[in-house]
């Protein structure tokens, strides 16, 4: 296979200005033929093994798997975590307990711990991101078995004191589950972006039906792309 | 007022001169070369009288042990006896040179010296030059520790015991000198050509003196013909093919060897054995060969075509046997020998082909094929060339020599680059010659380039927190330790975390550790730079951070790296 002056400049990753300094000056040793440069893959491989430079092979599926989750929206998240309506209790830990049970795709050996980290998180610093919304989420990710993350989201039969940053009660938990970090900050960031919009924060609050729910996000998401 | 300026200035130039070691290592450097010249002359004799005494026994069955026995013996005393690495010389010596600063040990300087005398005494197919070069080096780098020499002139030292030794046993100096600086140091600069020449000079006056008409190799004359040079192309062609083959069959029998189950000291007796029967039929292998190198240049070797050809094949394999199964001693001596014989068979060949072509003679191309092998496997045309033109005494043989070394050495170059005596250094990456880049990588530490004062940020710091530090940095890159223990958990880029820095609602709600990167790869201090720039470049980053003892220490950055390494290399490579 003979390489023209680009397609080693890209196995090398140098510029194509310098690689073609280096056939003027000799210092590589390319051939010409009608104008143009060429040098054969062995030989290529060869003259970088003898000057101790890397040779890449150029390629571009790399990296479509995690992309591919990483790009899709809250929406599947919320679909996969499923909607409670009317969870009963008076503080984070009774809350959290009926809210994890509950909670699909968790293994029952799963449910303690993450009830466990959940309040853990809530001892450094409160989830609630005002406006009577919470975000609870554990903070490290080991030993959940969730292949994909998950947003559960309840709405509480009545405000709870949340020592949430403008000190308002919270209503809506909004409960989000994943296996790996990169995947839990990219949604987290998601859905901060949404409830920054005070439409979609009031029509929260007022505990819409799941359907109208996902509808009003998908169109969201729509948009926002 | 003019008496005092005078003096001042005398003062300072004696300034100089004492603070300035050229002087004493010229001065050493004619030393060193009388020790190596004095090893030489010593081996030298000790393997003559070793010949003409065991010259009989070889005859009997029962000889077929006695290079078993000498090998076996040899490894035993340099494994054993002085717990010496096994190995032939010459890639000791440059490994010194170029990774150790020319340090060699005291008893390498007679150690070899005995163990080739065992090995090459005994009948073992192996040379001499390289165990005299060792010795010459190890004294040379031993004089340059006893005066306190500094790194550069220890190196110098070593090439003159090397020159010494190279110029003594073939009564050249040029040659010495050549072979120290295009094999050995791989630097011709005027500051170490003046002690390795001196030094070479005085290696082969020593010689001269003690050894007198008895030289190995006495000067010869030819006149040669356009026919000659056009009949050398065909000992290029032997040429490459012996010495690539002798090559790889070298490192496949010490590959082999190193294989099997037998301890290291009963290695050598196998191939020993195995030289012994080879020797029962053709004594010629055995040893150094020096007396028919001499025949064969003289035209005086009286064996046929065939059985040049079937001595060469059986010193290919006497020498693969002696040296692969860990025998002691170097390369050259066989290569001398096999050369010769490829160029005797050659001429042969070419004189029963076409009887009627006038070649200049038998030990013309006898030296051609000595050219031929030094060049090819040793990748020492200029070596190979000097040699020849130092045997002959004159300039008559340079053309079709020109021709044979540099072709053997470039067609060998595309079939095996790196000579044989440094394959197994640019293997291990430990073949560094001066002003290189891989001398420069390898003499920066990380220690020496490591930037400190970042911040760390406990991983349990809230992202509101983090912001507000970030207010008052330049800093982008802030190292994340475990709050209590300190112990590095991992890096944040403050380029890749901005979509959460500008959503003020997430300041409450993210950790430090949630946002930092832990695959981020850690260099710690021993670490090789050529490594630590090739892992930047997978990672595609321009930083990492040094961890030791999981502390963070600081952060190794291409910008500083690229500034040490250019005032590195001008320091290295300005004289």
């Amino acid at each position: 296979m003979a390489l023209n002056l680009k397609e080693v400049a890209e196995r090398l990753n140098m510029p194509v200005e310098t690689v073609q300094r280096w056939v003027r000056q000799g210092k590589i040793p390319m051939y010409q033929n009608r104008g143009d440069y060429y040098i054969r893959h062995e030989m290529l491989t060869r003259w970088a093994e003898e000057h101790q430079l890397k040779v890449t092979i150029p390629n571009s599926s790399a990296g479509q798997t995690v992309q591919q989750t990483m790009g899709e929206g809250i929406l599947p998240a919320m679909r996969r975590g499923g909607f409670l309506y009317h969870l009963a209790g008076d503080s984070k830990e009774i809350l959290f307990k009926s809210a994890v049970d509950l909670t699909p795709n968790l293994e029952s050996a799963e449910r303690q711990q993450v009830y466990e980290k959940l309040l853990e998180r809530e001892h450094l610093a409160s989830t609630g991101i005002g406006h009577g919304i919470a975000i609870p989420h554990p903070r490290s990710h080991p030993g959940i078995g969730l292949r994909l993350p998950q947003i559960t989201t309840c709405f509480l039969e009545h405000p709870v004191p949340f020592e949430a940053i403008d000190h308002k009660p919270v209503s809506v938990l909004m409960i989000l589950l994943s296996d790996s970090t990169k995947q839990h900050l990219s949604l987290l960031s998601k859905l901060s972006f949404y409830l920054r919009d005070r439409s979609f924060r009031d029509f929260l609050l007022g505990a819409p039906p799941a359907k109208t729910l996902l509808e009003t996000v998908a169109r969201m998401e729509a948009q926002a792309k | 007022m003019t008496r005092p300026r005078l003096l001042n200035s005398i003062m300072r130039k004696w300034a100089i001169m004492r603070a300035d070691n050229r002087l004493t290592v010229i001065v050493m450097a004619a030393v060193v070369g009388l020790c190596s010249g004095l090893a030489a002359v010593a081996l030298g004799r000790a393997l003559h009288f070793a010949a003409a005494t065991l010259a009989d026994v070889h005859h009997y069955w029962w000889g077929v042990a006695l290079p078993a026995v000498g090998a076996s013996l040899s490894a035993i005393f340099l494994n054993f006896l002085l717990r010496e690495q096994a190995g032939h010389g010459v890639p000791e010596v440059v490994y010194a040179v170029s990774k150790q600063g020319g340090r060699l040990r005291f008893r390498t300087s007679f150690s070899r010296l005995i163990s080739s005398f065992l090995t090459i005494g005994s009948g073992g197919s192996a040379g001499p030059e390289a165990p005299v070069v060792i010795s010459g080096a190890a004294l040379g780098s031993n004089i340059a520790r006893w005066l306190r020499l500094k790194e550069r002139q220890r190196v110098i030292l070593v090439g003159c015991g090397a020159a010494g030794a190279i110029a003594a046993i073939f009564n050249a100096p040029l040659t010495g000198l050549v072979f120290t600086v295009e094999v050995i140091l791989g630097e011709w600069r005027a500051f170490n050509i003046i002690p390795i020449a001196i030094s070479a000079v005085a290696g082969t006056e020593l010689s001269r003196l003690l050894r007198g008409d008895e030289l190995v190799f006495q000067h010869q004359q030819f006149r040669l013909h356009p026919v000659d040079i056009a009949a050398s192309f065909g000992v290029v062609v032997l040429a490459t093919i012996v010495s690539v083959l002798l090559g790889r069959l070298l490192n496949g029998m010490a590959r082999f060897a190193h294989g099997t189950p037998l301890p290291r000291w009963l290695r050598p007796a196998v191939g020993g054995g195995a030289v012994g029967l080879i020797g029962i039929y053709w004594p010629v292998v055995l040893g150094e060969g020096y007396g028919y190198i001499q025949q064969m240049i003289q035209g005086a070797f009286d064996q046929g075509l065939g059985l040049a050809a079937l001595l060469m094949v059986g010193k290919v394999l006497a020498t693969s046997l002696t040296i692969g199964w860990g025998g002691s001693g170097g390369i050259f001596a066989p290569c001398l020998m096999i050369g010769s014989l490829l160029g005797v068979f050659y001429f042969r060949l070419l004189t029963w082909v076409v009887p009627a072509a006038a070649l200049a003679g038998e030990g013309c191309f006898a030296l051609l094929g000595i050219a031929g092998l030094i060049s090819g496997l040793l990748q020492a045309p200029l070596t190979a060339i000097f040699l020849v033109v130092e045997i002959t005494g004159g300039h008559d043989v340079i053309l079709p020599l020109i021709v044979v070394s540099t072709l053997t050495s470039t067609f060998c170059f595309y079939i095996e680059p790196g000579s044989y005596y440094l394959r197994e250094l640019i293997e291990k990456g430990q073949y560094l010659r001066p002003g290189t880049d891989a001398r420069v990588l390898s003499d920066l530490t990380v220690a020496e380039l490591v930037e400190s004062g970042y911040r760390c940020v406990p991983a349990d710091m809230l992202l509101r927190d983090f912001v507000s530090i970030l207010e008052h940095s330049r800093s982008y890159l802030f190292p994340v330790h475990e709050p209590g223990t300190s112990r590095y958990k991992g890096m944040i880029f403050v380029d890749r975390i901005r979509p959460y820095l500008f959503d003020r609602q997430m300041h409450s709600v993210l950790f430090v550790d949630q946002l930092m990167e832990t695959e981020v790869p850690t260099v710690t201090a021993g670490d090789e730079l050529a490594d630590v720039l090739n892992l930047m470049e997978r990672e595609n980053l321009s930083a990492l951070p040094v961890v030791e003892n999981e502390r963070f220490v600081g952060m190794l950055s291409k910008a500083v790296l690229l500034d040490h390494y250019r005032k590195e290399l001008i320091v290295q490579t300005s004289a």
